[in-house]
């Protein structure tokens, strides 16, 4: 602190008091946050110890026979991998659009109500999409949808077969739904951030409008639009309601995906209270930890991502 | 120089702010001010049931075969007792029900499954379950056909095989046999069941392993099963209204639910064959001559299943639902206010099973449920009244 001739005045203890205790409080925040995640694994680790012992046949397993005590979770694994996909491919590109139309596109008079109700999208409980998707997205998929998909991509055997109506597309499509508000926020905050300057340069240049919002905005934001798909992909991987009512609850690997399935989440939701015997506990916890690591493995690998991005960009921006 | 103003304006985000309040306070006005379920409160004119000095909360769980009578009983009690006794009652399913009693978690807890001999020795550390019959109905099986609109008959057999996934089409010649006046599509059968564990499941196993012996080693009876997965995924849903859900909505399926669900929302059920050879929809009447048939069995042996019973009238998938508490309880207040409520449910709560699609209780499994209650205690003493 200066005085107005340039002169340091000591400062006076009550406010390097308020200092430290400032800084004690945010450590206490810190670090039980960090407790709290230990404190997680740590749990799952034993509570899953039973399970854990027999070594990888549970990933690697597709049988999953409780009562006689076979815990084989691929088709779970599968299920809870694939549908967070399908609600990332279909749910990624929709939130961008939202996000440059809201950020770059939009007159100022729809900015607040398109935002506003895009963001209302998270605002549903999930239950109410697991009811909405079993009596009117459902049928509609399979009246509308799902015959013509069959038609045209029958070839493949993902879209052969049976169609049913709560499939591992259904929920992919729900996750869609879902992920749409998270990602197209965090995205049109990116967008918002990148300096005007960018597309300035752009338009200097000659760009069109989609050639400025393509060649500057987009890389520019880069690395916060890589975040928003990194947590969209943590919340469908995890959702649970929802997916259960229009996943089926099948526990095996679908031969194709308008066929139902079973997800991890959507396993420990519907056999929790199932579980009397201290295998089947185990074998649930252990899903959750499966559940949490992947969860943790995407999530360091999105920052280790985004680090590397943000570097490049202040290495391109200093050139 | 950046200009552009990022964001909304300053105004319009107090004005979206207001709105989002007055919605909020409208919205709690409307659910803090109707009242609970049902509206209304007692009438402090009459004198409470029981007299506590201070409010009792008990926990309880399980069947979702029951929870619409239970919901019922549960309002009318906690009237009598003018909300001194407070209920909360959470049908996640005979299994939930079944380990919340074991686990303490439950003060009562409600099962169409009676539980196995050995579970209970396992877990009861020297209490004695009661396992008391509150309840009487029937397993519908509900499927939906667009197109059809007669009532399917299935015989027991036909209807195992439709569930092991030996007949997997609708026209297999096995039902469209007994069923010569209805059109069926080439559709393959969807089969729901239920994911979770469930009392409904251990009453159609059992009818399943009555007719079919082999069935308990290819599938399994009991609240939670190994339900067959190929050549067609089957669909599995909590509760029995998640089945009578999912049915609802997905055409070309079959699945089973408490006939409460099948009557109250249209959904068709079918007519199944029972040992005389008739072909009968789940009715009041049905399992009231289920249990009439059985009557003698169920006398000795509260927990005797009914299932296939014998006669003309009876409905082949019938079952009593029971209440699973322990004898010793641990106040004075849970042996009283336990008492009191089932001594009510088997009793003037009867009145309500039509109503709902349940057959009141035979006055000798009234007698005997009287019987059990009055082993209810706390430290020897008992809070039934004396009749």
């Amino acid at each position: 602190m200066t005085d107005n001739q340039g002169r340091t005045k000591p400062r006076r203890a009550s406010r390097a008091g308020a200092d430290s205790v400032f800084r004690f409080l945010t450590l206490v925040f810190a670090s039980s946050i960090t407790f709290l995640t230990l404190l997680y694994f740590y749990e799952l680790l034993t509570g899953s110890s039973l399970t854990l012992k027999l070594g990888p046949g549970f990933i690697t397993g597709s049988t999953w026979d409780p009562l006689r005590g076979v815990f084989g979770a691929l088709p779970m694994l599968y299920g809870s991998l694939v549908t967070a996909a399908i609600g990332l491919i279909i749910g990624v590109p929709t939130s961008l659009g939202v996000a440059i139309f809201i950020s770059e596109l939009a007159p100022q008079r729809l900015k607040f109500p398109i935002g506003f109700l895009v963001e209302l999208l998270a605002a549903v409980p999930s239950v109410v999409y697991g009811f909405w998707g079993l009596f009117i997205l459902a049928p509609f998929l399979t009246t509308y949808i799902y015959p013509y998909l069959q038609r045209y991509l029958g070839f493949l055997p993902l879209f052969g077969g049976q169609i049913y109506g709560v499939s591992i597309m259904s929920a992919g499509i729900i996750l869609a739904i879902m992920v749409i508000p998270i990602i197209s926020a965090i995205s049109r905050d990116a967008l918002q951030a990148v300096p005007d300057s960018q597309r300035e340069a752009a338009y200097a240049l000659g760009a069109t409008k989609s050639e400025a919002v393509g060649s500057s905005v987009l890389s520019y934001a880069r690395s916060g639009i890589i975040a928003a798909i990194f947590l969209g992909f943590g919340r469908a991987f995890g959702e649970t309601m929802a997916v259960t009512f229009m996943i089926g609850n099948s526990p095996v690997i679908p031969s194709s995906l308008l066929k139902p399935g079973y997800t991890l989440a959507s396993l420990i939701a519907n056999e929790f209270t199932e579980a009397t015997t201290k295998a089947y506990v185990s074998s649930l916890v252990e899903a959750g930890l499966v559940l949490l690591l992947v969860t943790f493995a995407s999530t360091f690998l999105g920052r280790l991502l985004i680090r590397r991005l943000i570097r490049e960009r202040e290495a391109a921006t200093y050139l | 120089m950046n200009v552009r103003r990022t964001g909304i304006s300053r105004p319009r985000l107090i004005g979206a702010a207001v709105v989002v309040i007055l919605i909020v306070i409208a919205a709690s006005y409307l659910f803090l001010f109707s009242g609970k379920i049902g509206g209304g409160s007692p009438s402090s004119a009459t004198q409470s049931l029981l007299n506590f000095t201070s409010p009792l909360q008990l926990n309880a769980g399980g069947s979702s075969f029951v929870n619409p009578i239970m919901q019922t009983w549960i309002y009318e009690f906690q009237n009598m007792t003018q909300q001194q006794v407070t209920i909360d009652y959470t049908p996640l399913g005979s299994g939930a029900g079944i380990s919340g009693i074991f686990s303490s978690l439950y003060d009562y807890a409600g099962s169409d499954a009676p539980v196995p001999p050995a579970d209970i020795q396992a877990n009861a550390s020297g209490r004695t379950l009661l396992e008391i019959p509150e309840a009487l109905g029937s397993v519908a099986i509900l499927y939906n056909i667009p197109g059809v609109t007669q009532t399917l008959n299935f015989s027991g057999k036909v209807l195992e095989q439709i569930f092991l996934e030996n007949i997997t089409m609708w026209n297999d010649p096995a039902i469209q046999q007994i069923n010569p006046g209805v059109t069926l599509p080439a559709q393959t059968i969807v089969v729901v069941h239920r994911s979770d564990g469930s009392g409904t499941t251990y009453a159609l196993t059992s009818y399943f392993n009555d007719i079919d012996p082999t069935w308990s080693q290819k599938v399994g009876v009991g609240t939670f099963v190994n339900w067959p997965n190929s050549p067609n995924p089957e669909l599995a849903d909590a509760g029995s209204g998640g089945v009578a859900l999912q049915v609802n909505a997905t055409s070309y399926s079959i699945g089973y639910a408490d006939s409460y669900y099948a009557f109250s929302n249209g959904i068709k059920a079918a007519a199944i064959e029972n040992s005389a050879g008739a072909f009968l929809k789940p009715s009041i009447a049905g399992a009231a001559a289920s249990a009439a048939a059985f009557a003698s069995k169920v006398e000795a042996n509260a927990t005797y299943p009914i299932m296939d019973a014998p006669g003309a009238a009876s409905y082949p998938i019938s079952t009593y639902t029971y209440i699973l508490v322990w004898a010793n309880q641990q106040s004075a207040q849970k042996a009283d206010a336990l008492t009191a409520f089932i001594w009510y449910i088997v009793n003037q709560g009867q009145s309500y099973s039509p109503r709902l699609f349940y057959a009141p209780l035979p006055s000798a499994i009234v007698t005997l449920d009287e019987s059990l209650i009055k082993q209810i205690n706390y430290n020897g003493q008992s809070y039934a009244p004396q009749t």
